[in-house]
C-alpha cells in the first residue's frame, strides 16, 4: 500500500473546486471543496488534504510526497477576460494600424440595437503605439524597423505602468525579422516585462485576429505567470516534488513553463476536462462517435467526438475578443438550470439566456428569487427531489417553484402549473436540441450516429427528451458526473499546435517546398515536447491543410497522412476536399481549383493515463428506494415512477424507463422512449427501446 | 377550460413557440451556408439575406446580413409568380435581379426555390445577395453617367435556372455571359442555390413531422402572436402625425449641385404606422433614384431599430407598417431610370427622415445621423498574376454611427442601412487579393459629433496602388454633415481624395472615376456620427477620456464640451465648472 504513487487532477470550476487522484493500482478517488476565487491556490491545498485523507488515509506532506503528476485546470485566464482584470497591457503594432485592435472588423453583433455596446478594448488606445516598420504580403521589407520607435514606446509604457506588451507587425506570420527585432530590443532595455510576439504564438494570416490573440496572450499571461508561480511554490512547501501540468484549450496538457509563455492556450482549460474525459471513455466503451453535453447553471456546452478524436475550431471569441488559436469547438448557448422563464410580448413562452444564476438563483433556492426558472420546472414536474438536491445538502422549496411558474406562465398563458412547467421544460430541451444540432448537422454530421454524453450539471434530467427529438438512440451517463472534468485531466497527453501560412494553388503546390515546412514544423514540435521532457518514442506529429476553392474566405481542414505528401497523395486530398465541402455545405464544384491556405501540425506527447476504473457498486437486482410521481408532457400526465439510489446500482443492472435515478449531483430522468443500464464500468447507458418510433 | 380551448383552436402555445425557433433556426442556416461557401469577398461579408416563406408570399423568418435587403424579397416573389402562375414545379428555381420586378440594388439577385410537400407548394426559400457583376456599362454595375436601366446591368426578369431538378444550360449559359466575372457570380449563385437545397431539407423534414394542418396552424399562431407584439411596441410611440425631411446633394457634370429631398408624414395611431412620402422630390436622370423596394426595406429596417431587437423578423411586422412612396419621386423611381446609387441614396435619406421625423415622438428611441454611404471600387492588372482585379474596398466604407440615448455611437459599422452587419476585409487578405498596400486605418480624431452621447467616431482608410495602371471609381456623397440631435453636433463628412506620386492630395468628386498609377495613393475618410443632446451635458470623465485616447482634441473639448485639461492631459476642475456655467448660461 505505501508503495502507491497517485496523479492527481485538479478542475477549479467557478463554485467548486473538484479532485480526483488515480492510484498505482488503479483506485480511484474524488472529493470536492468550495473554490476560494481570491487565491485558489488555497481551495486547492484544501481539496488536496482531503484527498489525501479519503485516497491515502495520510496527510498532506507525505501524500505529496507519493503524487508524481498533478494536472490542472485553471480558470485564472478565463476570468482576467471575463471581468477585464488582465495585466495593463501596451501594443506595438505597425504605424497606422494600432487602431485594429479596437474597430474589429467592423461588425456589431446586434444587427438592430443601436443601445448595444461595443466591448472595451483589452489595449486602451494610448497604450497602443505604431511603430515605423513594414513587411508585405510576399515577406519583402518594405521600411525597415527604427528601433528607436520601439524604445520610445517602451518609454511610455513604462511612464503609464504597463505590465505586459504585445508585439503585432503586419504580415510577420510570412517574415518575422522586424517582430524579433523588436523583441530583442524589449529583451535588452527591460528584460522582465512580459512581451508576446504575435509570429511566435500565431503565424496566421489576418491581421486582426492575429493582433487580438496576442493582446489576450499578453493580457492573461503576467496574471497566470504570478498565479502558477505561486501554486508551485505552495505546493513545493508542502512537499509536492512532481511536474505540475496545465490543461489546454486544445485538450491537450503543457508544462507550466509553456503556460506562461501562451496563456490565452488556457482559456478553456476547465471545460476541457470534460471534453477529455469524454474522448477516453468513447474509447474504453467503443463508441467512438460522441456528442459531449454539459448544463449547468446559466449555459449549456456540446462538443462533438468524431473516431474518439474532439472538434478543434479556430472561431472561437472570449469575452467577445477573438481568439484565433485551435481550441476544442465547445458551443455554448444559454440555457442552464437558473434559465428564467416568461411569457413575451407576442404571448409566447421563452426560456433563457436570462438566468437567475445561484444568487438569487430559481424560486425553490429560497434565496430571494421570485421568477421561474428551468429548475424550478423540474422540481414541480417531480424530476428533482426537493429534499434529495445535492445529495440533501440543500433543501427545496416546491411551492415556490409552483407560485413562481403560476404567476409568470401558467397564469398568462391559461395553463395548469404542470402544463406550463412542462412548456418550460419542452422550449429549453428545444434549444439544447438546436445546439446539438448547431455543431452536428450544420458540421456535416448525422447526430444520429452520434452517443450523447453527459458531463454533469443538470443534463441527466434532460437528456431523453433531447435525444429522442434528435433522434440519438444511446445515452451514456459517467458514474461521478461531478468530478467529470477533474478525471477528464488525468486521462490527457501534451498537445501542441502550429500552423504556417502558404498559400498556394493545391493542383501545383511545390511539393519539396511543402514538406520542407512541415518538417521545420515537426522539429518545432519536438523542441517543445522535448523541453517538456517527453521520450522521444512518446512523440508523434498529425497533419493537416487548410484548404478551400480559389476565392472563398472560409476554410476546410483536411488530416493528411505524411506518406501523402506527394503529388499522387495530393491528388487523393483533393478527392477527400470536394467530398467533405459537399458533406458540409449541400455542393462542390469539382472543376474550381483549391488552394492552400495553411499548414498546420499537432505534436503529441503520449504520457501515462488513468486505467480504466473499475466499478465500486454493489451487484445484484437494483431496490428502490422509493416511488414517485413525474409528469411528462409528451404523454399528457403524470405517471407513478420508482426512484433509485444510483450509487447502489453495479454493473449489469438493467431498469425498464420510465424510472428515476438519483445521483448526489444530479438525477437521471429516464423516460418511457429508454431503458436504463449500468456497464462493467459503473457507467450508466440509456438505450432507446427497440420499437422507438420507427426511426 | 384551457384543454378545450386548444381544441377549438388547435394551437398549442408552447408547439408554436417552439416551432417559431425551428423556422429561425432555418433561416439562420441558410445564412451559414452562403457565408461560408460564397466565392466573392463582397458575399462572404454578409451582403445578403436568407428567407422563408410560405405558399402565401408570407416572410415566416428571416435573416439579414444587412438591414438593407430587409423582407424585399416578397416583392421579386409577387412578380416570379404572377409571371409564371400555375408553372411551377418541384425542382424548380428561379432567379430575380430587376429592381423593376420587386428588387431594391440591380446586383442584389434573388434566388427562389419553391418547396413542395405532398404535391402542393407549401413554401419557398430564397436566399438573395449582391452579386459581383452583371454587365452593364461599367465592372460592378455603378455607373454613374448611365442614363437608364440597361447601362447599369444585365437585367433579370423573374428567370427559370432549374426546372425539374434539371439545370436549364442555355440559361445558366446566358447569364455565365453576362457577367465579366463568372467565376465570383456563378460561386455565389451556386452557394445561393445551395443554402435554397439546404432549407428544402430541414423544412420538409420539420413539416413532415407535424403534419401540414398543425403547421399551417401554428405558423398562423407565430405570426399573428409577432404582429401583437409590434402593435404593443408602436401603442408605445405617443399618436399623432410627425414630419421630417432629408436632402441628398452631388455634385453635376457641369460642377455644379444638384439636391434631392425625400419629405415624410409618419401617423402612428391605433398600433400602425403610416409613412407616407408624399411631396417628396421626382426622379432624376442618373442613377440616385431608388425603386419601391430600396425605400421599403429601409423603412422597416428603422422599425426593426426603434422597437425590441429581439422581436422576430416575419410578416407579424410588416402587418402593422403602410408604407407609401409616390410612383415618379426618386424614392420610387419609374422604368427605365437607372438607380444603382439609390440603394445607398434612398436608404440614407429615408433613414434619416424616418428618425428626424420621429424625433420628438421617442426621443429615447431614435439616434442622431450615421455617415452616408461614401465608397469605391478598384480596378486594373494585377502585376503578380496577369489577371483583371476588381474589388470594392469595404474596410473603406465604415462611418460613424450616430449618438442615442444612453450610448454614444459606434465607431467603424456604418453606414445605418448595413448597421454593422459586415466585416471589413482582413488587410493581409486584401494585400493578397488587390495589388496594394494599406498605409493606415484608424480613428479620425474629432470626427464623431459632440454630444451628450457623442457620435461614432469616422474612420480613415489610405492605401498605394502597386499595378501599373488601375482605377477608381467613387459613389456616394461628401458634402452630409451626419446631423445631431438635441444639442449634438454634426460628424465630420466624408471626404476620399488622391495624391499622385509626388504631389498633393486632391479630392476625388464622388460619382466619377479617375486613373490612377503605380505609386498613387488613395484616401478614403469616412464621416463621423451626429452627437446626441447638449455636449456641455456629457460627463466630465468621459471627456477626459476621450481626449486622453486621442478620440477628441484639446481644443474641442474646451470649446465644444467646456473641459478644460492641462497640457498633461489632468482635469482643470476650476475652469472646467467656471466654462460650463458659462455655456449654460449662453
Amino acid at each position: 500500500m505505501s508503495d502507491n504513487t497517485f496523479h492527481v487532477g485538479i478542475d477549479v470550476g467557478g463554485t467548486f473546486t473538484d479532485l480526483v487522484s488515480s492510484r498505482s493500482d488503479g483506485a480511484l478517488a474524488v472529493t470536492k471543496v468550495p473554490t476560494t476565487t481570491a487565491d485558489p491556490s488555497l481551495g486547492i491545498l484544501e481539496g488536496l488534504e482531503e484527498l489525501a485523507r479519503v485516497a491515502a488515509g495520510d496527510g498532506l506532506g507525505s501524500f505529496l510526497e507519493r503524487v508524481e503528476v498533478i494536472v490542472h485546470g485553471s480558470t485564472v485566464a478565463t476570468n482576467a477576460m471575463l471581468t477585464g482584470r488582465g495585466a495593463k497591457t501596451g501594443l506595438i503594432t505597425t504605424k497606422g494600424f494600432r487602431d485594429a485592435l479596437e474597430m474589429r472588423r467592423g461588425v456589431r453583433e446586434r444587427l438592430y440595437d443601436n443601445k448595444y455596446a461595443p466591448p472595451e478594448p483589452l489595449v486602451p488606445r494610448y497604450l497602443r503605439l505604431g511603430v515605423t516598420e513594414r513587411v508585405d504580403v510576399a515577406g519583402a521589407v518594405v521600411t525597415p524597423l527604427d528601433e528607436s520607435d520601439v524604445r520610445e514606446a517602451l518609454t511610455v509604457f513604462r511612464e503609464h505602468e504597463v505590465e505586459s506588451v504585445a508585439v503585432c507587425f503586419m504580415h510577420a506570420y510570412v517574415n518575422g525579422d522586424h517582430e524579433r527585432q523588436a523583441a530583442a530590443v524589449i529583451k535588452r532595455e527591460w528584460p522582465d516585462v512580459y512581451a508576446c510576439i504575435s509570429h511566435e504564438l500565431l503565424p496566421e494570416r489576418k491581421f486582426y485576429e492575429r493582433v487580438s490573440t496576442t493582446s489576450i496572450n499578453a493580457f492573461v499571461g503576467p496574471i497566470l505567470r504570478r498565479y502558477l508561480h505561486h501554486l508551485e511554490e505552495r505546493l513545493l512547501e508542502q512537499g509536492f516534488r512532481g511536474p505540475l501540468r496545465v490543461m489546454k484549450s486544445n485538450g491537450g496538457i503543457m508544462s507550466p513553463a509553456v503556460a506562461v509563455r501562451e496563456g490565452a492556450h488556457t482559456i478553456l482549460s476547465g471545460p476541457a476536462g470534460a471534453v477529455a474525459a469524454a474522448t477516453f471513455w468513447s474509447q474504453v466503451v467503443e463508441t467512438p462517435n460522441v456528442i459531449l453535453v454539459d448544463m449547468g447553471g446559466t449555459s449549456f456546452d456540446v462538443t462533438l467526438i468524431e473516431e474518439s478524436t474532439p472538434l478543434i475550431t479556430r472561431d472561437s471569441s472570449v469575452a467577445r475578443h477573438r481568439l484565433m488559436l485551435p481550441t476544442l469547438d465547445i458551443h455554448t448557448v444559454g440555457a442552464g438550470g437558473g434559465s428564467i422563464a416568461f411569457v413575451d410580448g407576442a404571448g409566447l413562452l421563452d426560456v433563457g439566456p436570462a438566468s437567475a444564476g445561484s444568487t438569487p438563483g430559481p424560486a425553490c433556492y429560497g434565496r430571494g428569487g421570485e421568477l421561474p426558472t428551468v429548475t424550478d420546472a423540474d422540481v414541480v414536474l417531480g424530476y428533482i427531489d426537493p429534499d434529495f438536491f445535492l445529495g440533501g445538502r440543500m433543501t427545496l422549496d416546491p411551492e415556490a417553484s409552483a407560485a413562481a411558474i403560476d404567476r409568470h406562465v401558467a397564469e398568462p398563458l391559461g395553463l395548469s402549473t404542470l402544463q406550463a412547467a412542462s412548456g418550460i421544460y419542452d422550449v429549453i430541451n428545444a434549444k439544447m436540441a438546436a445546439a446539438i444540432r448547431e455543431v452536428s448537422v450544420q458540421r456535416g454530421y448525422d447526430p444520429r450516429r452520434f452517443v450523447l454524453m453527459v458531463g454533469g450539471g443538470a443534463s441527466a434530467v434532460h437528456v431523453c427528451a433531447i435525444a429522442h427529438d434528435i433522434g440519438i438512440r444511446k445515452i451514456v451517463i459517467p458514474r461521478d458526473p461531478g468530478v467529470f472534468s477533474a478525471f477528464g485531466m488525468l486521462t490527457t497527453d501534451f498537445k501542441h499546435d502550429f500552423v504556417r501560412t502558404f498559400p498556394a494553388v493545391l493542383a501545383e503546390v511545390a511539393v519539396g517546398e511543402l514538406r520542407d515546412v512541415f518538417a521545420e514544423m515537426r522539429a518545432q514540435g519536438e523542441q517543445v515536447l522535448e523541453g517538456e521532457g517527453v521520450p522521444a518514442d512518446a512523440r508523434s506529429h498529425v497533419f493537416k491543410l487548410d484548404l478551400r476553392y480559389e476565392g472563398q474566405v472560409h476554410e476546410v481542414d483536411l488530416t493528411v497522412a505524411e506518406t501523402e505528401l506527394d503529388k499522387p497523395g495530393l491528388r487523393e486530398v483533393h478527392r477527400r476536399f470536394h467530398e467533405r465541402h459537399a458533406a458540409i455545405y449541400a455542393y462542390a464544384t469539382e472543376n474550381d481549383p483549391v488552394e492552400v491556405v495553411n499548414l498546420r501540425l499537432t505534436s503529441v506527447g503520449e504520457t501515462w493515463k488513468v486505467r480504466q476504473p473499475a466499478a465500486d457498486g454493489r451487484g445484484g437486482e437494483p431496490v428502490p428506494k422509493g416511488r414517485r410521481s413525474a409528469y411528462f408532457g409528451h404523454l399528457k400526465g403524470s405517471v407513478e415512477v420508482a426512484v433509485y439510489d444510483g450509487h447502489a446500482i453495479g454493473p449489469g443492472a438493467e431498469l425498464a424507463g420510465p424510472v428515476i435515478v438519483e445521483l448526489l449531483d444530479t438525477s437521471i430522468v429516464v423516460d418511457d422512449h429508454y431503458d436504463f443500464g449500468c456497464d462493467e464500468y459503473g457507467n450508466f447507458h440509456l438505450r432507446a427501446k427497440a420499437a422507438a418510433d420507427g426511426e | 377550460m384551457d384543454t378545450a380551448t386548444r381544441a377549438n383552436t388547435r394551437v398549442d402555445p408552447i408547439l408554436a413557440s417552439i416551432l417559431g425557433k425551428k423556422i429561425e433556426a432555418i433561416a439562420k442556416e441558410m445564412a451559414l451556408v452562403l457565408e461560408r461557401t460564397a466565392r466573392s469577398p463582397i458575399f462572404q461579408v454578409r451582403d445578403f439575406c436568407t428567407v422563408v416563406l410560405d405558399e402565401r408570399r408570407r416572410i415566416l423568418s428571416q435573416e439579414e446580413g444587412l438591414p438593407q435587403m430587409a423582407y424585399a424579397v416578397i416583392h421579386a416573389l409577387r412578380h416570379l409568380e404572377a409571371m409564371f402562375e400555375d408553372d411551377i414545379g418541384e425542382g424548380d428555381v428561379f432567379v430575380i435581379n430587376d429592381p423593376y420586378y420587386g428588387g431594391n440594388q440591380t446586383q442584389d439577385t434573388a434566388i427562389f426555390r419553391p418547396i413542395f410537400i405532398d404535391d402542393r407548394l407549401r413554401l419557398w426559400a430564397a436566399a438573395k445577395g449582391h452579386l459581383a457583376d452583371f454587365g452593364g456599362g461599367d465592372i460592378g454595375g455603378y455607373v454613374p453617367d448611365a442614363t437608364d436601366i440597361w447601362a447599369e446591368n444585365f437585367r433579370i426578369p423573374p428567370l427559370r435556372v432549374y426546372r425539374g431538378g434539371e439545370l436549364q444550360r442555355d440559361v445558366w449559359n446566358l447569364l455565365m455571359a453576362n457577367t465579366r466575372l463568372p467565376h465570383y457570380v456563378g460561386g455565389d449563385m451556386q452557394a445561393q442555390m445551395g443554402a435554397t437545397a439546404v432549407a428544402e431539407a430541414r423544412l420538409r423534414a420539420l413539416w413532415a413531422q407535424h403534419g401540414n394542418e398543425t403547421m399551417t396552424s401554428h405558423v398562423d399562431f407565430l405570426l399573428d402572436a409577432t404582429e401583437t407584439r409590434m402593435r404593443a411596441e408602436l401603442a408605445q410611440f405617443p399618436p399623432g402625425e410627425y414630419h421630417g425631411e432629408s436632402t441628398y446633394e452631388h455634385v453635376t457634370d457641369d460642377d455644379g449641385m444638384e439636391a434631392h429631398t425625400a419629405r415624410l408624414k409618419v401617423t402612428i395611431g391605433d398600433g400602425r404606422a403610416i409613412l407616407d412620402f408624399a411631396g417628396t422630390d421626382p426622379q432624376c436622370g442618373r442613377y440616385y433614384n431608388g425603386v419601391y423596394g430600396t425605400t421599403f426595406s429601409a423603412a422597416v429596417a428603422v422599425f426593426l431599430m426603434l422597437v425590441d431587437p429581439d422581436i422576430p423578423h416575419n410578416d407579424g411586422v410588416l402587418r402593422c407598417l403602410d408604407i407609401r412612396v409616390p410612383e415618379g419621386s426618386f424614392l420610387n423611381a419609374s422604368f427605365p431610370a437607372p438607380c444603382v446609387q439609390g440603394n445607398f441614396t434612398c436608404q440614407d435619406v429615408a433613414m434619416e427622415t424616418i428618425f428626424r421625423a420621429l424625433a420628438d415622438a421617442v426621443p429615447e428611441r431614435v439616434t442622431a445621423g450615421w455617415n452616408r454611404g461614401e465608397s469605391h471600387n478598384v480596378r486594373g492588372v494585377d502585376p503578380r498574376t496577369g489577371r483583371l482585379f476588381f474589388d470594392p474596398p469595404l474596410i473603406a466604407n465604415k462611418g460613424g454611427g450616430g449618438g442615442t440615448f444612453g450610448n454614444d455611437g459606434w465607431s467603424n459599422i456604418g453606414c445605418i442601412a448595413c448597421g454593422g452587419g459586415y466585416a471589413a476585409q482582413d488587410y493581409e487578405t486584401w494585400e493578397a487579393q488587390v495589388p496594394a498596400l494599406v498605409l493606415d486605418h484608424d480613428y479620425r480624431t474629432d470626427s464623431g459629433g459632440e454630444g451628450e452621447f457623442r457620435g461614432g467616431m469616422g474612420i480613415r482608410f489610405r492605401y498605394r496602388l502597386l499595378a501599373d495602371e488601375g482605377s477608381v471609381c467613387v459613389y456616394g456623397e461628401d458634402t452630409d454633415e451626419p446631423f445631431g440631435l438635441f444639442g449634438g453636433f454634426p460628424g465630420a463628412a466624408n471626404l476620399f481624395s488622391a495624391r499622385r506620386e509626388g504631389g498633393d492630395w486632391e479630392r476625388l468628386i464622388p460619382n466619377r472615376t479617375y486613373v490612377l498609377r503605380k505609386g498613387d495613393e488613395v484616401e478614403a475618410l469616412n464621416a463621423g456620427g451626429g452627437g446626441f443632446g447638449p455636449p456641455v451635458h456629457r460627463h466630465v470623465a468621459k471627456v477626459v477620456d476621450d481626449v486622453r485616447q486621442g478620440f477628441v482634441t484639446l481644443e474641442r473639448a474646451r470649446e465644444r464640451y467646456g473641459v478644460e485639461l492641462t497640457q498633461r492631459l489632468e482635469l482643470d476642475e476650476d475652469a472646467t465648472r467656471s466654462r460650463r456655467e458659462r455655456k449654460a448660461v449662453a
